[in-house]
């Protein structure tokens, strides 16, 4: 039987149980199969400590930037209350109402 | 409703933050992508890297996985779909690359001759399948590599099952169409010794 005339009698069947023996599984090398896992796992790991880096960081900088704030007002408002005070000594104390 | 196996959807959902739930997902899932994208490409070293590919990407996006019915399998196999056609137009300008040798010398050795001989028929076969259309060929890896049911690779490839059987026998059809075309393109006076193969 030539070439030809084996594909031209190629029927369903035939070409099913020639599939079934050509695409049979094919296993990955166990030194890739765990190299990845591997890589994957560690790639995991590290992403996760810089997610959790990253949220870190931003919550200590809002945690110091608004103690800062405060801080800062705080040391305003005594310079603005000592301020007042001596300008009230240098002017004698209190204003009376009385005439 | 899920169309997810057993403990997996719970797998999932713990995947985005426990390497170890990821970790058992790879084990379950990669051999049937390493095997999808070793029939469509065609060699080894390629399938190794674009399976890697294929679980790195996963890795960053199962945290947006949506159970929608489909099988956690089906997500993996459009990523890898989706990579193995960039693969492919990357490639196009290259010659169609010949399947590993090893699938070439399975059998016996017996009859070394015969074993040749079968072997090409193999080569001829896959190069068929390779020509077909990327959802054809899905088909067939699925039906063949797999031995998954219509109705699993319905849920697979979002079809259903009477819709698999239509595009199974068309498939079948143009594999022979194909086969045919490369027999008589390679009809250069080795087909008459590849003939005693077919009875295989």
């Amino acid at each position: 039987m030539g070439a030809d005339s084996m594909s031209a009698a190629m029927d369903r069947r035939q070409l099913e149980v020639w599939l079934r023996n050509a695409m049979t599984p094919v296993e990955p090398s166990t030194r890739f199969i765990r190299r990845l896992r591997a890589g994957m796992v560690s790639y995991q790991g590290s992403g996760l400590a810089l997610e959790w880096k990253i949220i870190a960081a931003i919550v200590t900088l809002i945690l110091v930037t608004a103690a800062s704030l405060g801080l800062a007002l705080r040391i305003i408002l005594v310079i603005l209350g000592l301020l007042g005070i001596s300008h009230r000594r240098r002017k004698g104390g209190p204003t009376s109402i009385s005439a | 409703m899920t169309g997810q196996p057993e403990g997996e959807l719970d797998l999932i959902r713990r995947a985005g933050s426990e390497a170890s739930a990821f970790g058992e997902l790879y084990e379950r899932h990669v051999r049937q992508i390493y095997n999808y994208i070793y029939y469509r490409t065609g060699n080894h070293h390629d399938a190794e890297d674009l399976t890697a590919r294929v679980f790195q990407r996963a890795l960053r996006h199962v945290g947006s996985f949506e159970d929608k019915g489909v099988p956690f399998s089906a997500w993996l196999y459009r990523i890898a779909h989706n990579l193995v056609a960039n693969w492919h137009r990357d490639r196009s300008r290259r010659p169609v690359v010949p399947f590993d040798e090893h699938l070439a010398t399975t059998g016996s050795s017996a009859h070394p001759e015969w074993e040749a001989m079968a072997a090409e028929e193999r080569q001829m076969l896959l190069t068929a399948v390779r020509r077909l259309p990327p959802d054809r060929q899905q088909l067939l890896i699925l039906k063949f590599v797999e031995r998954l049911s219509n109705s699993e690779i319905g849920e697979i490839m979002g079809r259903t099952e009477g819709a698999i059987k239509s595009l199974y026998h068309r498939t079948l059809n143009s594999l022979r169409e194909e086969f045919t075309r490369l027999d008589a393109g390679s009809d250069d006076g080795s087909g008459g010794e590849r003939a005693a193969g077919a009875d295989e």
